[in-house]
């Protein structure tokens, strides 16, 4: 009997430590199969080096500098991935911040009503949004021209609406931007819990499936019975509505919403997409990697600060990440390939 | 002679005096009264007076910012004052984007729209030949706000002169600190002169006079405040004994707010640029513990009525005319 229960217990170690190997070689595929892993290991080494480097890094006050740095461009991130995994490109995603700031600033100004401020910034980016796809699926015109014409049309008319002057942004509504639960941002919760709504729509749901088909071919969705127009304008409207919440969370951060808000997101926007394994020509990429992307571009700029990296070096060390954390998973699928 | 001829002469000459006199009485009219709202925000030159014949100036100028806004003011008080005196002021806006492309398009269209006289920031080195071309075409041009690193053939320019704004901002900054302490220096744009001239005015002197003090950075904000914000957070976080941040361009309100943010009013100070209503809440609040002004309403009102006394009058200017830079303390200060 105990000859049997040892032999038993034996078996049962040695197919443990068999599924234990198989459980790790499995898990180091899934790992060096996913296109935002050479990312994720650019984030983690970057995040150990601060840790060793600066003695200020993983200080609570610290990691709530980096959460809330990380949460504007990670929220708006997650619309842009959807826009990109269809198929397509937002540019306008930074005029919409500084435009929703200054429409919900105003709204709330002229009637008094914080919520009404926040109303207005979401239906601010939502309704661009909707114009954007619109646009590109009824008019025909290609996503590039389209959002960079609603590009200069959102920025231009922030600057209009305020004649060029910021407005105070200073409510209950503004602590959504300022505003922490314990020692967590509350931008970050919300990022947080975007991600966690975002991934599920894309990952699980009809609709989410129909996005990364008609971002592979578009053709075949049809002819498969997808509905690509409506497909394509909702990742917009979402992608808008994104950017809105964007605005209104920077204009609360720093309780004034100055129309020039979100100049030049677009670009930490796609950049933050791309790293995160997202592929421009559509069809393939994850939510957990977009917000990989958008914290190693947040952690790098934090660290440029912790470590007291001269501004002429900083341009060319972003850069020279980027390069090396795309490029290393490039490196890797070539070796695959052959 | 006999009487009649006497009197016919007598009575030529009296007419060719009193013909003669009349241009001269009004070239030489007492100055015209400066507006309660013009003295208000520091405006210095005053009209000669009513042009001898009507007269067109443009003015260029760039919008989307409460600096700009603040031009806009100056303008708009010259136009008024200007219009009863025979000069129409007209305001050719160049937009939000702040390039040399921008600049020498509006000086084209000021050409070909014949003004006598343009008043305009020229900021950029590729505004120069551009500048040259309208004064060779005879028509004065006064350069305000900023002028172009490369000297041009503009007929005025007026400014702060940006090492020595630098300069003033770092004298204060002495005075608050003592001699010692650690300042982080937040820039706009790293290859912008005026804001490397600002940033290096104060740095240069602060280095000199008080070698203990700590510097850190620049960090590059690119105007931008949300970025201030995060920077002047990560700053105070990663250096516990930090006494001010230095801000030399746009965006001081995102690091006076992340001062806020942090609880470190009174203890960390924010000294930037340009005295504007938007910063004010941080003055009286002791975030900003100073603002160097450009007084950029009065630039703009100065340089247009430069140029109506210019052409009505000839009157000449200095070629180079700096304007101080006021240092408008917050209520922090240390006086």
């Amino acid at each position: 009997m105990t000859k049997y229960v040892v032999g038993a217990h034996i078996n049962l170690t040695a197919r443990s430590e068999a599924a234990a190997a198989r459980g790790l070689s499995g898990l180091l595929d899934l790992i060096r199969g996913r296109r935002e892993s050479a990312v994720f290991i650019t984030l983690v080494l970057i995040f150990i080096g601060l840790s060793i480097y600066s003695e200020f890094f993983l200080t609570a006050r610290n990691l709530a500098n980096v959460a809330r740095q990380i949460s504007v461009v990670g929220i708006v991130s997650l619309g842009q991935a959807l826009v990109i995994i269809a198929g397509g490109i937002d540019l306008s995603v930074g005029s919409i911040i500084g435009l929703s700031a200054v429409l919900a600033a105003l709204c709330t100004a002229a009637f008094g009503s914080p919520l009404l401020g926040i109303v207005a910034a979401l239906a601010a980016g939502t309704a661009v949004g909707l114009v954007n796809g619109l646009l590109i699926t009824k008019v025909k015109i290609t996503p590039f021209i389209t959002t960079l014409g609603t590009l200069s049309v959102a920025r231009g008319a922030a600057l209009l609406v305020t004649n060029g002057s910021p407005v105070r942004f200073n409510n209950w509504a503004a602590w959504l931007g300022y505003g922490k639960i314990g020692v967590v941002p509350v931008q970050f919760i919300l990022l947080i819990a975007l991600s966690v709504v975002v991934w599920f729509f894309a990952a699980r749901t009809r609709w989410g499936r129909n996005i990364y088909a008609v971002g592979d071919n578009a053709r075949a969705s049809r002819l498969a019975g997808v509905n690509v127009r409506a497909t394509r304008t909702i990742v917009f409207v979402i992608c808008g509505c994104l950017a809105g919440l964007g605005g209104l969370l920077l204009a609360g951060m720093l309780t004034n919403a100055n129309p020039s808000l979100g100049l030049g997101y677009e670009l930490d926007v796609i950049a933050a997409v791309i790293l995160g394994g997202v592929a421009m020509s559509g069809g393939r990429g994850s939510i957990p990697g977009v917000v990989i992307g958008a914290a190693l571009m947040g952690l790098l700029r934090n660290a440029f600060v912790l470590l007291n990296v001269s501004g002429y070096w900083q341009t060319i060390a972003i850069g020279l990440v980027l390069i090396l954390a795309v490029g290393a998973d490039s490196f890797r699928r070539q070796a695959d390939d052959e | 002679m006999n009487n009649y001829t006497r009197r016919t002469v007598f009575a030529g000459l009296l007419a060719g005096t009193a013909l003669a006199a009349l241009p001269l009485r009004v070239a030489h009219a007492d100055d015209v009264p400066l507006p309660k709202d013009a003295l208000a925000f520091g405006a210095s030159v005053a009209a000669k007076g009513k042009a001898p014949k009507p007269l067109r100036i443009a003015m260029l100028s760039y919008q989307g910012t409460a600096f700009w806004e603040a031009a806009d003011v100056g303008i708009r008080a010259a136009a008024a004052y200007l219009k009863p005196l025979g000069t129409t002021v007209d305001y050719l806006q160049l937009g939000t984007t702040l390039t040399p492309e921008v600049m020498v398009a509006g000086l084209d269209a000021a050409l070909a729209k014949q003004y006598g006289g343009v008043a305009a920031p020229t900021i950029f080195d590729g505004t120069v030949s551009k500048v040259n071309e309208v004064v060779a075409a005879g028509v004065p041009v006064i350069a305000f706000i900023a002028d172009s690193a490369e000297r041009s053939n503009r007929t005025v320019g007026m400014g702060t002169l940006a090492y020595q704004a630098g300069q003033s901002a770092g004298q204060f900054i002495l005075k608050q600190l003592g001699g010692k302490g650690k300042i982080a220096v937040i820039t706009g744009y790293l290859g912008a002169a005026q804001h490397n001239d600002r940033m290096n005015g104060a740095l240069d002197l602060i280095k000199k006079q008080a070698p203990d003090i700590k510097i850190i950075g620049p960090f590059e904000n690119k105007d931008d405040e949300a970025a201030a914000y995060a920077q002047a957070s990560d700053a105070m976080t990663s250096n516990p004994d930090l006494s001010l941040i230095y801000v030399t361009a746009g965006g001081p309100e995102g690091a006076a707010k992340a001062v806020r943010d942090a609880g470190m009013t009174g203890k960390v100070g924010v000294v930037a640029y340009d005295d504007l209503p938007s910063r004010l809440d941080y003055k009286e609040h002791g975030e900003m513990l100073a603002l160097v002004d450009q007084s950029p309403a009065r630039q703009a009102f100065d340089s247009l009525v430069m140029l109506h006394n210019m052409l009505a009058f000839k009157t000449t200017y200095p070629a180079d005319v700096t304007i101080p830079s006021r240092v408008a303390p917050g209520k922090g200060a240390k006086s």
